[in-house]
């Protein structure tokens, strides 16, 4: 019974985004809600049982697994799918580009949860590298000059994809089996080549420095439904789900090697390029796609760290944020199809209540609360959502997330007893917000 | 019919067909095209009636002794049903695309003649079991594809085609002399005998260097790959089936055939043929990438991913064999299929200059996707079945024990991503530079979607393809 029911999750979007390519335009809206509505009810209803079943495919087995990390992330998949959907129904400024993006997205869907409940690297390489046709058509399709960007956006992905089948063909050689649960490689040799290389794969699908140019570009080109569901929110969410895989799992000796200061270290330069760069943008696309590169960073900064210990929390955390900074991301939609194109000349503080709207005011922007993002550090659940709620503001706020995390690493620097590095990082961190201080 | 009967008519329908087809156009045109697409379909038709005996574990032989040892011996086993299905299999596409293509040009019979002759030939090669016929077989091929390129008979498109011709024929001189260093060593040109007398014992070096000569001649890789984008002054059905489906697949085909499947070779040539091909695919990406040719990129890109082949070939390892082996099928589809939508592009734009195209998509949506669905094949990107060969290869570089040449590939495959992206925006997306033209005529747009479509089912249905893949490479090794 397992088989069906969790290849449902891919069957029911695939085919839905069949059905919305041949639907005539004005069931188009309607196939894509069911078919992203039933496959939020069958996340839920799969989340509390962890399943687990592989077959033989293609001379290897193909195995499929769903855990409470997985559980997490499918039903965050599925929320934002509905929300985008809704979303795009909702306005019409770009009504003929949704008709179009709704396979495309539903096509991303099935992807995404492929990769998801794959339990074996090649088969989840598969659903990750075949995202980009979706991606590429989702850019291209925006407006007749945004192929351009479409076609950065799979250059870069491409490449890092590219990394990533290095990575497993090393992992294979090395290990001896593709089956993500049962492998356990160590750091040394060609098991470290292969992190670096699945490593640079990540960096790429989060958003993070030096592969991050095509998320903000992405944003700028197109309609915000595509940015929410895409690049802002699901293609990091897939990025940090394979890196908690990756430090939990496949390499579980991440936290105490030079593997886990590389993670830090990749995140603590994303979170500060996001936070630097994001007040610097004239668009107001390009500034949610910035914040959203930070949130990257914080979250790589997370799993180098915090993440290997609590894994489920972890899931929770990104799923919750994951949802939020699609919402953020609608709103801006919302708010720009209000007001029409936004200048520059507002300030940064009259830009961030303008362009999160409704969204903001809702939230409680209270000052900055360093208990409650050490509680949120160490995985305790109840705190975390209240930390999600004001995350985006925080990291919008500036430089405390960074100080905080900057802070993080030193704490964990004594705690792990390796000092030098971590400490002459969070001195680099240091200079760093000072230098956006003065700015 | 029993497996023997089979087996002759796979390769003598469309050789002795070939003759015939001039006879049918002087009755009616339709006649010719129907015939010669009845030619290479009862190849087609043959091979997969082979399939399961050859996959029962038979091995289907004809023999016929000649004085001198040269015995004409056709064998079909899995490798070269495999083969036979493929180049067939294109080949019948290409020739259906034909119908649309080439009624616009003048010396139609000649044209279905030589195509039908070639693709004869390449049975012939495919099921040859001694290697002088391999041998006539393989210079049947190279006569007919050097007037083929010829085939508009202007004088610059001659001289391209003399200097295929040329490079062809000196390498497969070479490669004749090889098999005359194998007879001295051997004391046979059948291929059994030779696996036989060798056992273990690895080839002599020379006669695998003459030999690979004349197979990396006819594969187009470095050095000897200069003839194969001069080749594209060919008509479009030509080109695809030069470079996609079965002139440079002969040379990989050859390869595996007598390099693995009958003797061992020596251990430096498992490093310096991957060497050679990664030089070949990352030089050729290279130019790819700066060409403004429409189908002298595709044929660069024919140079690079047969790189791709041999790298996995040539690595020793299951998977990496299993991988070149896949990878000759998917990447003849989607090649052949890129080929064909170039002709449609050049037929109805009178143009080749990717500078001087765009914004195409409008007005051919058909061509454009079977395009783009073939370029992502190439590129490697699932649910297409260029991403599976692709990764195999790559795992069997590594699993060979070469991960620094698998890290030049990677590079290669980079490139690739970038070099298909370029032509399929500069012809296809932006604004028009020229007045465009509509798409073409429905056998040709039928033939390039077919292909596209087979590109998608590759990836889709990779264990139906797998699978048997998995038993020839199994077969090869024993």
């Amino acid at each position: 019974m397992d088989i069906p029911i969790l290849f449902y999750l891919i069957i029911v979007p695939v085919a839905s985004a069949l059905l919305a390519l041949i639907a005539p335009q004005r069931l188009r809206a309607a196939t894509a809600v069911a078919g992203c509505t039933v496959t939020l009810a069958l996340t839920l209803a799969l989340f509390s049982v962890p399943r687990y079943f592989s077959v033989p495919w293609a001379g290897t087995q193909w195995a499929f697994r769903l855990d409470a990390i997985a559980g997490f992330l499918l039903v965050a998949t599925a929320i934002v799918s509905v929300l985008v959907v809704l979303y795009c129904i909702k306005q019409r400024e770009n009504a003929d580009y949704c008709y179009t993006f709704f396979p495309f997205l539903l096509v991303s869907l099935a992807l995404i949860n492929g990769a998801l409940i794959s339990d074996n690297l090649t088969m989840m390489l598969f659903f990750w590298e075949g995202l980009l046709i979706p991606l590429f058509g989702m850019i291209a399709t925006a407006h007749k000059d945004a192929y351009k960007t479409a076609v950065k956006a799979f250059i870069i992905v491409g490449v890092s994809d590219l990394c990533l089948m290095f990575a497993i063909a090393l992992i294979e050689h090395s290990a001896h089996t593709l089956t993500i649960s049962q492998m356990r490689i160590p750091l040394d040799g060609a098991g470290g080549i292969a992190f670096i290389f699945m490593l640079v794969g990540v960096i790429a699908k989060v958003g993070a420095i030096p592969l991050h140019s095509w998320m903000p570009d992405a944003a700028e080109e197109t309609p915000l439904a595509l940015t929410a569901f895409f690049s802002g929110s699901l293609a990091r969410l897939l990025g940090i789900y394979v890196l908690i895989r990756m430090t939990t799992e496949m390499f579980p000796y991440v936290l105490s090697s030079w593997a886990g200061f590389l993670i830090i270290a990749a995140g603590l330069a994303t979170l500060g390029y996001g936070i630097v760069m994001a007040p610097a943008q004239k668009s107001p696309k390009k500034l949610l796609s910035y914040i959203s590169i930070a949130v990257s960073g914080f979250f790589l900064v997370s799993a180098g760290s915090i993440f290997p210990e609590n894994p489920e929390y972890a899931a929770l955390f990104l799923a919750a944020s994951t949802i939020i900074i699609a919402l953020a991301f609608l709103a801006a939609g919302m708010k720009e199809q209000l007001m029409g194109t936004v200048t520059a000349a507002l300030s940064i503080r009259t830009r961030n209540r303008a362009w999160l709207g409704a969204f903001h005011t809702r939230m409680d922007h209270r000052r900055f609360d360093p208990y409650e993002l050490a509680m949120a550090f160490s995985g305790w659940a109840a705190k975390c959502a209240v930390v999600v709620d004001k995350f985006i503001n925080w990291i919008y706020d500036g430089f405390i997330p960074f100080c905080a995390i900057t802070l993080s690493t030193i704490v964990r620097a004594f705690h792990t007893g390796n000092y030098a590095a971590y400490i002459i990082w969070s001195l680099a961190g240091t200079i760093a917000v000072i230098v956006f201080m003065i700015k | 019919m029993n497996t023997q009967s089979l087996l002759l008519a796979a390769v003598f329908f469309p050789i002795i067909g070939s003759c015939v087809v001039p006879l049918a156009g002087w009755i009616s045109p339709r006649l010719r095209n129907g015939f010669s697409l009845a030619c290479v379909l009862s190849s087609l038709c043959s091979a997969v009636c082979l399939l399961p005996s050859v996959f029962a574990g038979d091995i289907t032989s004809v023999s016929y002794s000649l004085p001198l040892g040269f015995n004409f011996i056709l064998t079909a086993d899995c490798l070269s049903v495999f083969m036979a299905i493929t180049a067939s299999l294109i080949g019948s596409i290409i020739v259906f695309y034909s119908w649309g293509y080439i009624n616009h040009y003048k010396n139609q019979h000649e044209y279905y003649f030589l195509v039908t002759l070639f693709l004869g030939s390449m049975m012939g090669i495919v099921f040859s079991g001694n290697l002088i016929f391999l041998y006539v077989f393989w210079e049947v091929t190279a006569l007919a594809s050097w007037r083929l390129i010829g085939f508009f008979r202007e004088k610059s498109y001659v001289i391209r085609a003399d200097k295929a011709f040329m490079i062809t024929m000196f390498g497969a001189v070479m490669m004749l002399m090889g098999f005359i260093t194998l007879f001295q060593q051997t004391g046979s040109f059948d291929l059994a005998n030779i696996k036989n007398a060798l056992g273990t014992t690895p080839a002599a070096n020379l006669a695998v260097l003459l030999i690979l000569m004349g197979i990396l001649s006819k594969s187009a890789t470095l050095p000897f790959h200069t003839w194969l984008p001069d080749a594209g002054v060919a008509p479009a059905p030509v080109t695809a089936l030069l470079h996609a489906a079965v002139l440079v697949k002969i040379g990989v085909y050859v390869y595996a055939r007598l390099f693995i499947a009958t003797m061992p070779i020596a251990l430096p040539w498992h490093t310096i043929i991957p060497v050679v091909a990664g030089a070949s695919a990352l030089i050729s990406a290279g130019a790819a990438l700066i060409e403004t040719d429409l189908k002298r990129i595709i044929a660069y890109s024919t140079i690079s991913q047969i790189g791709f082949i041999f790298l996995g070939l040539s690595t020793g390892s299951e998977i990496g064999i299993a991988g070149g082996l896949m990878y000759i099928l998917m990447h003849g589809i989607a090649k052949g299929g890129l080929f064909l939508c170039a002709g449609i592009v050049e037929q109805n734009m009178h143009e080749k200059n990717i500078t001087k195209l765009g914004g195409l998509f409008r007005t051919m949506p058909i061509t454009a996707i079977a395009f783009l669905l073939c370029s992502l094949s190439v590129m490697g990107i699932p649910p297409l079945g260029g991403f599976f060969s692709k990764h195999m290869v790559i795992s069997g570089a590594i699993a060979g024990g070469h991960p620094v040449i698998a890290f030049v590939f990677l590079v290669g495959a980079f490139l690739t991503i970038l070099y298909l992206l370029r032509v399929f925006t500069m012809v296809f997306l932006g604004d028009p530079q020229t007045p465009t033209a509509e798409e073409g005529s429905p056998t040709m747009v039928i033939s390039v979607s077919v292909l596209a479509m087979l590109s998608v089912a590759g990836g889709l249905y990779i264990n139906y393809i797998s699978t048997p893949i998995e038993y020839i490479v199994k077969q090869m090794v024993r």
